[in-house]
């Protein structure tokens, strides 16, 4: 889209935009080239020589199985999170767009997590997941030794996969709440003339037009998913145990800053660019296409 | 006050041609009106005028001074909108004053000279208020306010009556002719709707495919049509329009085998034509007797509008409209007479459309044979 | 429409209830546990009636963290980002929309870019600019040549350096530099109807004071929105301020929640740490319930 009129005077567009051009060619497009003339040099951290290693430090890092580790980590974390909290996004959000007494408020609280810090909320479930402390303590009680993330992969994973998928039910409601009231009441009633129940309605008329919305979610909260956990992970497990927490963002941040490894780290940033680059155009080119229904 | 004078101006967006080359003169204190069918180009001449488009060609001077680079504000005109542009965060006297806000007048003579305006406007007891707080006849005063502020030479309307009802319109339309008489500024009233032409203009600018068709008082493009597109766009409804040969004895011939005579024909036999009758010119029934062409048509139905009827039916194989009085009630399925003045007809030249002048000699004798034209029956 | 639908209904308001429940207990559980001595909040499970150790826990996290400074550094740092969003974005956002200049598509997609790859994957060498902001004008400098002929020549050893480590600068500006406001405001911009820039320009306005007597006033549902976001948004940054502020000094609240993790061995001390949450957490709690119109409005309308 276009405007039909604009301003002949156009340096004085020029100067509007330097502010933000100075802003990304300083802090986006100078860190990204070095992060990809870090990820083909070796590099001394501070001063040194680099020198050129083509793609080695990729060779590196993908034969790593800690690197792989990493990787796994994610997906399961990000599929098994997306998946919880636009499940029960979806489903709070159709009853609430029900408009029954009291969705008022409901509309109004189920947005409350998503204002929280991630780093506070971690902190928050920690302790209610405490194995010796809060509320799931109580299962060890009857069955000692069943519940302890300090010492249990699984368990640690489920916990920060609990705590981030809190905060994003209320992201994903908030989306899935406007996109159903975006649906023309007409269509509903529609429906309900021909004699489809409420049931019916909503699997034959809502669900289908909200495919944008689920899509769009998806690649959204899958994205959020490699950023926005790095401070429950930091918080909750520290990557631990045993690695078994240890998220690509996480690791990025291990072997850059605590393991001086800026060569590595670079390669790593850019394979993590790569997969959210190709999410982003798989959202843009392929998806947005496919599901829209004008 | 300025003259306008537009000399070979015209304006295409890449390869699409809006305005073709075209010469204008617009005299000091002429109200004139631009009228013509949507995207005819009209809209884009006034927005050429006013400075808001580039020419692609040609030169606008406005008071003798040519304008062409010049910025809006350099031109001494203003504008109303379609929409009316209002400032929707500003109050009615903000919107009123921005002008002079802009150009660096001081607080105290903006007030003044904004009531002042506002006075003239009925709108005194609105300045504090906001547009979205307004009517749309109260919007489209508070538009006019705004372009009246600067005392402007030239004032450009751009459909300004369009988004209001009908009642609304007739008002607003008189209220802007007896402003324009008052300012005597020189006006340019962009439209698509000739009730309004008819009624505002000096001049009206009839506009077809961005190319001017007529220029000419209202009068003149009623009753002499220049084009065909003109005869069929003015008048309501529109003129009857029918192809047709000159025949050799005075009559014209038509495509289905049926003929009319007309006594004075003038143009040479042959020619391809197209015959116009305005159906508020025709006499139909026993009326219809008396007069010099006389035709019959196929009558299929009858629209009652109150004080006259249209009747509507099918002649020479075409879709056509008489003008009937009110009370007109009839079952007659096998034709209607009509019959007219031989003046009441236009002829054009089928090629070029353009208006055959003197094809038909005034005052020529009524013929007395005349009644040959088809029925429906012979289909 | 009318509908009986009574088991329907009783299911709807058992589900909504529990998502009640479950969104709203974090928070109850955070201020229960904040008011308990140390020997309740590590009873199992966590009595539900509140202690009466409120006032002393929230002291005690408050000075162990030193969140007085810390939440003010926050504040200034989120206030920073915020409206640093809100200006150069509708800057730019003006610039792209209503002007046609050479590189205009160029400036579109290469804004359009940022939006893809957030601060937390180029973490690194995003930290090494900050190190030294004039870096990357010392390398354009350096591809040029400019900084041999300098020294070759003039015998000047071009050396550009400032450090942002430790400053507000060096917190808000990497923030700053993504697109999210400006196609906000590029949405809204398309929005506005053509005649006002038009009208505007009868009325003898230029560019500039189009931009601030016309557009801006225009938007300030739209600054109203993108600012309640950008501010929850850098309050809630966890790595950047991690890396950024190596002096605890210029550290805000939400990192040093990191100090309040209870140590291993001991009893941990869950009433404090739970105590300084509710204080970090409770300034953006506010900021939602507050604004939360303008809240969602931004959510919805910055991810378009």
């Amino acid at each position: 889209m276009e405007k039909r009129t604009t301003f002949r005077q156009w340096w004085i567009g020029v100067a509007f935009a330097v502010p933000q051009i100075v802003l990304i060619f300083t802090f986006f497009y100078w860190p990204a080239g070095q992060a990809v003339y870090w990820s083909l040099t070796l590099q001394q951290p501070w001063g040194g020589g680099n020198i050129w290693v083509g793609f080695d430090n990729f060779r590196q890092i993908l034969s790593d199985p800690l690197y792989w580790n990493s990787v796994v980590r994610s997906i399961v974390f990000a599929l098994v999170a997306t998946g919880l909290s636009m499940g029960i996004a979806l489903i709070l959000a159709v009853f609430v767009d029900r408009g029954l007494t009291g969705s008022r408020i409901h509309r109004v609280v189920m947005i409350w997590p998503y204002g929280i810090a991630a780093p506070a909320l971690a902190l928050a479930f920690r302790f209610m997941m405490a194995p010796e402390a809060g509320f799931l303590s109580s299962l060890n009680r009857l069955w000692p030794g069943l519940w302890d993330p300090g010492l249990d992969g699984v368990d640690a994973m489920i916990e920060v996969i609990v705590a981030f998928s809190w905060k994003y039910v209320g992201y994903d409601f908030v989306f899935f709440l406007a996109a159903l009231q975006g649906i023309p009441r007409a269509l509903s009633e529609a429906a309900a003339l021909d004699g489809a129940g409420w049931f019916r309605r909503l699997r034959d008329v809502q669900l289908p037009l909200l495919t944008p919305t689920v899509f769009f979610l998806l690649v959204i909260d899958i994205t959020e998913s490699f950023q926005d956990s790095f401070g429950i992970v930091d918080i909750m497990t520290a990557g631990g145990p045993a690695r078994a927490t240890e998220l690509m963002v996480y690791k990025v941040y291990f072997d850059g800053f605590k393991g001086f490894d800026y060569s590595g780290a670079a390669a790593q940033s850019i394979v993590l660019m790569i997969l959210i680059v190709a999410l982003t155009i798989l959202q843009f080119r392929f998806i947005e296409k496919r599901v829209h229904y004008r | 006050m300025a003259d306008i004078s537009l000399s070979r101006v015209a304006k295409s967006f890449g390869r699409t041609t809006v305005v073709r080359p075209l010469d204008l003169d617009i005299r000091s204190g002429e109200f004139i009106v631009v009228l013509g069918p949507s995207g005819c180009g009209k809209s884009t001449l006034l927005r050429m005028i006013a400075g808001l488009e580039e020419i692609s060609g040609g030169s606008i001077s406005i008071g003798g001074r040519v304008v062409d680079a010049l910025e809006p504000r350099e031109r001494g005109c203003a504008m109303v909108f379609q929409n009316y542009a209002l400032y929707p965060h500003m109050t009615v006297a903000d919107n009123i004053g921005y002008a002079l806000k802009v150009a660096g007048v001081g607080r105290t003579e903006r007030r003044a000279r904004v009531e002042a305006v506002a006075a003239t406007l009925g709108l005194e007891g609105l300045l504090d208020r906001r547009p979205a707080q307004l009517s749309g006849g109260q919007r489209q005063r508070v538009a006019m306010g705004r372009a009246m502020i600067r005392s402007p030479q030239v004032f450009l309307f751009d459909e300004p009556l369009s988004n209001l009802d009908a009642k609304l319109r007739v008002q607003m339309r008189i209220e802007i002719r007896r402003l324009h008489d008052r300012l005597a500024a020189t006006s340019i009233f962009v439209t698509h709707d000739q009730v309004e032409a008819m009624t505002l203009a000096d001049r009206i600018v009839v506009l077809d495919a961005g190319r001017i068709e007529q220029v000419g008082t209202p009068s003149e493009v009623y009753h002499r049509p220049a084009t065909r597109f003109v005869a069929g766009f003015l008048g309501s409804p529109p003129m009857n329009l029918i192809d047709a040969t000159v025949g050799s004895d005075g009559t014209l011939e038509f495509a289905d085998g049926s003929a009319l005579s007309v006594p004075g024909v003038r143009a040479e036999p042959g020619r391809a034509v197209t015959l116009g009758i305005r159906p508020e010119a025709m006499a139909v029934g026993a009326m219809a007797l008396d007069r010099p062409v006389q035709g019959r048509f196929a009558l299929e139905f009858v629209e009652h509008l109150g004080p006259t009827a249209l009747a509507h039916g099918r002649f020479a194989d075409a879709a056509f409209v008489a003008q009937v009085p009110g009370e007109l009630r009839t079952g007659a399925t096998e034709g209607l007479a009509f019959g007219c003045d031989p003046t009441a007809l236009h002829l054009f030249d089928r090629e070029t459309g353009r208006r055959i002048d003197d094809a038909i000699a005034a005052g020529a004798a009524p013929a007395t044979t005349s009644v040959e034209a088809a029925s429906a029956e012979h289909h | 429409m009318i509908e009986r639908t009574p088991v329907l209904d009783a299911v709807t308001h058992t589900i909504l209830a529990l998502g009640f429940v479950v969104a709203v207990a974090p928070f109850l559980v955070v201020g229960i546990a904040a008011s308990h001595d140390l020997f309740h909040v590590n009873l199992v499970p966590m009595p539900l009636v509140p202690g009466g150790h409120f006032v002393e826990n929230m002291t005690a996290a408050w000075i162990r963290a030193d969140l007085g400074v810390k939440l003010l550094n926050s504040l200034i740092f989120a206030l920073g980002v915020a409206f640093g969003k809100v200006i150069v974005s509708a800057l730019t956002a003006y610039a792209i929309v209503y002007f046609r200049f050479p590189g205009r598509h160029l400036l579109f997609w290469a804004i359009f870019v940022t939006l893809m790859l957030p601060l937390e994957v180029r973490i690194v060498p995003t930290y090494a600019v900050a190190a030294n902001v004039l870096g990357p004008w010392q390398g354009i400098l350096d591809i040029l040549g400019v900084t041999w002929l300098a020294e070759h020549f003039a015998g000047v050893r071009l050396d550009l350096q400032f450090g942002l480590l430790n400053s507000y600068a060096g917190l808000i500006l990497p923030l700053v530099a993504t697109a999210t406001g400006t196609f906000l405001y590029r949405q809204f911009f398309l929005t506005v109807p053509d005649e006002l820039a038009e009208a505007a320009k009868m009325d003898g306005a230029g560019p500039i004071r189009f931009f601030f007597d016309v557009l801006l006033p225009l938007s300030r549902n739209n600054i109203a929105a993108l600012a309640t976001i950008m501010f929850l948004w850098a309050w809630n940054q966890y790595l950047w301020p991690l890396l950024v502020t190596t002096d605890p000094s210029h550290a805000t609240a939400v990192i040093e929640l990191k100090r309040l993790i209870p140590n291993e061995g001991g009893i941990p001390e869950w009433n404090i740490a739970m105590a300084g949450t509710l204080i970090v957490m409770l300034p953006t709690l506010l900021v939602v319930v507050v604004m939360q119109r303008w809240f969602v409005r931004g959510l919805v309308a910055t991810e378009k």
